[in-house]
C-alpha cells in the first residue's frame, strides 16, 4: 500500500467520522408553534419567525446545547403533533388544563392569562351580557373555545363558529359574520395595539397558565423544564416579558415564580 | 398506541360532535351534488344547442372552473366576496364554489354522453315528426343518461369529498368537528373516527361505480 493511498484512506475516515459526530451534534430540538398567535410567534415583514416564545424556545435550545427547528402547525394540530413525535415540543400560547394533562405533558408553567371577548370599536357589546343571540367566533379546540362552549346556554349565545386562528377570525369579525371573537388577552392586547377599529370588551377571569407542551414519556421532558427554571432564575424570561409587552412581569407571576411541573390529576 | 389511536372513552365523548359533522357533510354534499347536476346539465345542452355567444361562454365556464382549485374557488367566495358587499354564510360558501366546480364537470360528462348517441337516432326522431325538445327528451337523452351514470357517480363521489374542505372556512363539517374533538381532548382518535365514517359512506358508493361500468359497459 503506497503511504499517498494510506494518507487518503485515513483522511477520508477522518471526514467521515467528523461528519458523523457533526450529524449527532445537529440532532435538532423540533417545536412546532401555530405561527400567526401573535405576540407568540408570528412571521415578521421579512418572513422570519419571531415571538416571546420564539425568543424563549431558541434559548431554552442553548442551554439544552442542541439546536432550534421550528415548524408551523395550526393550534388544534399541534396535540397529535406531539403524540405522533412529530415534533418534540409544542408551543403556542397553550394552556394547562387538567383534560390535556391526562393525553400530553407540560413543563412548568411560564404566563399567567385570561380570555377575552373582542369586538369592532362600533359594536353596541360591552360585556358577555350582551351576547344574547349573538355570533361569537374561537379558536378550534382552544381553551376559549371550551369556556365559550360551557357558558353557551348562561348568556345565550346564538352560534358559535370555530377558526384555524386569529387571522381568519379577524376578517369575519369585519366582514361581520361574527359579532365577537373570545380569546386569549394577551394576544389580542397585542393585535388590537395598532388597530383602532377593534376594542376589548371584556377581560375574562379563567387563570390559566401558559406551559410548552411534550408527549407524555418525551426524554426531552425534564431536560426542558429544569433549563426553563434556569431561565426565570437568572433573569431571561423577566426580561422576554419586558421585550414584549413593554413591562416587567408581576413578581408573583408564574413568568418569573419556579414552579412544579403540572401532574396529571 | 392504542390507547392513544383508538380511545374508546374519547370516542364516545367525541361522538355527538362527529354524528352533528357528519350530518352537515351530508346536507352540504348532496345540495352541492344536485345543484351540480342540475347546473351542468343545463351548461352541457347551452353548450351544444345554444346560440354562439352563449356556447363560447360554457367553453369558457367549462375551462375556468376546471382549472381553479375548489380551495381557492371556496376561500375567493367566502372571504374576497364581502368586500364587494356580498357575505355568503360558510354553508352558502362552501355549496357555492363545490356546486360550481362540480356543474363544470357534470357538464363535459353529459356533452360527451350526448355526443356519443349515433346521430342516426335523432334523425329518425326528425323522420317520425317529433319536434327538438321531444327528440332531446324521448330519445337522446334517455340514452345518454345510461352512458353517463358510471361516470356522474364517480364525480358526485368526488363532490361529497371536497366537502372536507368547507372546515377551512369554520364551517363545522365533519373534518372540522373532528379537529375540534381532537383538540379537546389532545387525542387523535376522533380523526381516525372521522377518518372511518368517511370510508363507510363513500366505499359503498365507489363499489357501485365499479358494478355499474361493468353493468352499462357490456353491449347490450
Amino acid at each position: 500500500m503506497s503511504v499517498t493511498f494510506r494518507r487518503g484512506a485515513w483522511s477520508l475516515f477522518l471526514l467521515g467520522v467528523l461528519i458523523a459526530a457533526q450529524s449527532l451534534r445537529a440532532e435538532p430540538l423540533v417545536v412546532g408553534a401555530n405561527i400567526g398567535n401573535v405576540p407568540w410567534e408570528f412571521q415578521a415583514r421579512g418572513g422570519q419567525y419571531v415571538g416571546f416564545e420564539i425568543d424563549l424556545a431558541r434559548a431554552l435550545a442553548e442551554v439544552l446545547g442542541r439546536d432550534l427547528e421550528l415548524r408551523n402547525i395550526p393550534f388544534n394540530g399541534l396535540f397529535a403533533a406531539v403524540q405522533s413525535g412529530r415534533i418534540d415540543v409544542a408551543a403556542s400560547s397553550i394552556s394547562v388544563t387538567p383534560q390535556r394533562l391526562g393525553q400530553v405533558a407540560f413543563t412548568q408553567p411560564f404566563y399567567d392569562s385570561d380570555q377575552s371577548l373582542t369586538v369592532l370599536r362600533s359594536s353596541p357589546v360591552e360585556s358577555l351580557e350582551d351576547l344574547k343571540g349573538r355570533r361569537v367566533g374561537v379558536d378550534t379546540g382552544s381553551t376559549g373555545d371550551i369556556w365559550a362552549t360551557a357558558a353557551r346556554e348562561r348568556y345565550g349565545i346564538g352560534a358559535l363558529a370555530r377558526y384555524e386562528g386569529l387571522a381568519p377570525a379577524m376578517l369575519d369579525l369585519q366582514s361581520r359574520r361574527i359579532d365577537a371573537y373570545l380569546s386569549d388577552i394577551p394576544s389580542l392586547l397585542y393585535y388590537a395595539k395598532d388597530k383602532p377599529f377593534l376594542r376589548i370588551a371584556e377581560r375574562i377571569e379563567t387563570g390559566e397558565r401558559y406551559a410548552f407542551m411534550l408527549a407524555k414519556d418525551s426524554a426531552v421532558l425534564e431536560p426542558l423544564d429544569a433549563a426553563l427554571g434556569e431561565l426565570k432564575r437568572n433573569g431571561t424570561l423577566a426580561a422576554l416579558h419586558e421585550k414584549w409587552f413593554g413591562q416587567a412581569p408581576a413578581a408573583d407571576s408564574s413568568t418569573v415564580t419556579v414552579l412544579p411541573r403540572p401532574q396529571a390529576p | 398506541m392504542l390507547e392513544t389511536f383508538f380511545n374508546g372513552e374519547v370516542l364516545l365523548r367525541a361522538w355527538p360532535l362527529l354524528w352533528e359533522g357528519l350530518l352537515l357533510t351530508l346536507q352540504l354534499g348532496a345540495l352541492s351534488i344536485v345543484l351540480g347536476w342540475l347546473g351542468g346539465l343545463a351548461l352541457a345542452l347551452l353548450g351544444l344547442y345554444g346560440p354562439a355567444p352563449l356556447r363560447a361562454f360554457v367553453r369558457a365556464y367549462v375551462d375556468v372552473f376546471r382549472a381553479l382549485p375548489v380551495l381557492v374557488l371556496l376561500i375567493l367566495v367566502y372571504y374576497a366576496l364581502p368586500f364587494v358587499g356580498l357575505s355568503l354564510s360558510a354553508f352558502a360558501s362552501a355549496t357555492l364554489a363545490l356546486a360550481a366546480v362540480s356543474s363544470a364537470y357534470t357538464s363535459e360528462i353529459v356533452r360527451a354522453g350526448i355526443e356519443a348517441v349515433p346521430e342516426g337516432q335523432s334523425e329518425a326522431g326528425r323522420v317520425l315528426g317529433l319536434s327538438f325538445p321531444q327528440i332531446l327528451r324521448l330519445i337522446v337523452l334517455p340514452q345518454a343518461f345510461r352512458l353517463v351514470i358510471p361516470p356522474l357517480t364517480g364525480n358526485s363521489i368526488n363532490v361529497l369529498k371536497d366537502t372536507a374542505l368547507a372546515s377551512v372556512v369554520a364551517m363545522p363539517d365533519l373534518l372540522k368537528q373532528a379537529t375540534q374533538a381532537q383538540a379537546l381532548e389532545a387525542n387523535p382518535t376522533p380523526l381516525i373516527a372521522a377518518a372511518g365514517l368517511y370510508l363507510l359512506i363513500l366505499l359503498p358508493l365507489v363499489a357501485m361505480v365499479r358494478r355499474l361500468e361493468r353493468r352499462l359497459g357490456r353491449p347490450s
